[in-house]
């Protein structure tokens, strides 16, 4: 990223698993408890950040357009405008979980 | 045989010389001292224990023993070994007493992987077990000295241990930690509860230790399933009240206070896990002792 430049306004930015370690997830009332078995870190996600690294698992790599694409996909009839924030700060908490890194294409 | 089923006489000459066998809950220990002036309150504390036969497997070999050389008498130490390790840097002797059961804990925790270990008491009514996680001065040693003189088993006042197979809690029925006011005030409000001496200027401050019940001695080989995952907090003037919390808010408290989640890794995710499914979570505000005993009561009575 050059200097300035926010990790979910550049269309080069994508985003990829930290590490290829295993990711166990829990069910609870907020959503998913997350246990990276490599760095041994537990952190509580929403469903929409364990959707977020399920796909990031699957594909490698997806910028945040393609994830925005790939969780309306999932249930298009619920799309609304709120949706692209609710990525944004799904893929930001992820970041700071160090679960997720930032990568260019 | 019960420890106060030995002369006197004799518990002091074992403690001083080959050590005394006892059991608590799942761990065998040998525990020895020269230190005499802690014999007698030692002897009230685990009075109801059952002694350890000569030949059974010994899990923990403690003692704490007198500083050597002019620290005999200038300025006198205790000093704790474990399999004759001193792991911990000496105290002043006055500490002695809580010496042993802050070394036997620590050995518990450094040593017993094969269990998930909480920092947490807990207790047992009608076979449903409350677990107790708490940081120092919520209360929470308080609250688990005062159920457990108002009809609750004391698992256990520190260490709650939880059994990876079964998600069982295995009591220890050790003695209580007592702090600063609490001590005071535990023993206003069961009078013939045996309280040690309180030792001052601790790292804890003013401590003195609660022998547990016989009927929680009797019974710590009696597993419990945990029932509720209550989080206490003493707050002066307050009216008691149980907070309902998330599951996920509770998975985070639970894995906060195990002091060998880490180690355990995908084990440990998957107890806590299983911990947190079969628990109802509270936050849990109190300032009277009889209030916050009428609410666990009350919901030891729900689910009977």
């Amino acid at each position: 990223l050059t200097e300035g430049e926010s990790p979910t306004e550049s269309t080069a930015t994508c985003y990829a698993r930290s590490a290829d370690s295993e990711i166990l997830w829990k069910s609870v009332d907020e959503g998913w408890m997350s246990f990276d078995i490599a760095s041994g870190s537990t952190q509580l996600m929403s469903e929409l950040a364990k959707f977020i690294v399920e796909i990031l698992s699957e594909r490698g790599l997806a910028s945040e357009a393609e994830l925005l694409s790939a969780a309306q996909l999932e249930d298009p009839e619920s799309a609304s405008p709120d949706d692209r924030a609710a990525v944004v700060a799904a893929i930001d908490s992820l970041v700071q979980a160090e679960l997720l890194m930032v990568v260019r294409r | 045989v019960i420890v106060n089923q030995l002369p006197f006489a004799e518990f002091k000459s074992r403690l001083a010389g080959s050590g005394l066998r006892i059991a608590t809950g799942p761990f065998n220990c040998r525990m020895q001292s020269d230190i005499p002036d802690i014999s007698d309150e030692l002897f009230a504390l685990y009075a109801n224990h059952p002694l350890i036969e000569p030949d059974v497997f010994i899990d923990f070999h403690v003692a704490v023993n007198a500083g050597k050389g002019l620290r005999r008498w200038i300025r006198p130490q205790a000093l704790f070994s474990v399999d004759e390790v001193e792991p911990f840097t000496p105290l002043p002797r006055a500490q002695a007493l809580p010496m042993m059961e802050w070394g036997l804990n620590w050995c518990i925790t450094a040593y017993s992987h094969h269990l998930l270990i909480l920092h947490a008491a807990s207790v047992v009514k009608n076979g449903h077990a409350a677990i107790l996680p708490a940081p120092p001065g919520s209360g929470k040693s308080t609250l688990c000295a005062a159920l457990v003189n108002r009809g609750w088993r004391l698992l256990s006042d520190e260490l709650t241990m939880i059994r990876l197979d079964t998600g069982e809690l295995s009591g220890l029925a050790r003695p209580v930690n007592l702090k600063n006011s609490s001590i005071e005030l535990i023993r206003n409000f069961a009078p013939d509860a045996f309280l040690t001496r309180p030792v001052h200027d601790t790292a804890k401050g003013s401590v003195a230790l609660m022998a547990p019940s016989r009927e929680s001695v009797q019974q710590m080989s009696t597993p419990a399933m945990p029932r509720w995952m209550i989080l206490p907090r003493y707050k002066a003037g307050s009216q008691p009240c149980l907070l309902p919390m998330q599951s996920g808010a509770a998975f985070l408290e639970i894995a906060d206070n195990a002091m060998n989640y880490h180690i355990l890794g995908r084990r440990g995710f998957a107890a806590v896990g299983d911990l947190v499914d079969r628990c109802q979570h509270f936050r849990f505000e109190y300032s009277r002792l009889d209030d916050a005993i009428a609410q666990f009561d009350a919901l030891a009575e729900s689910a009977s």
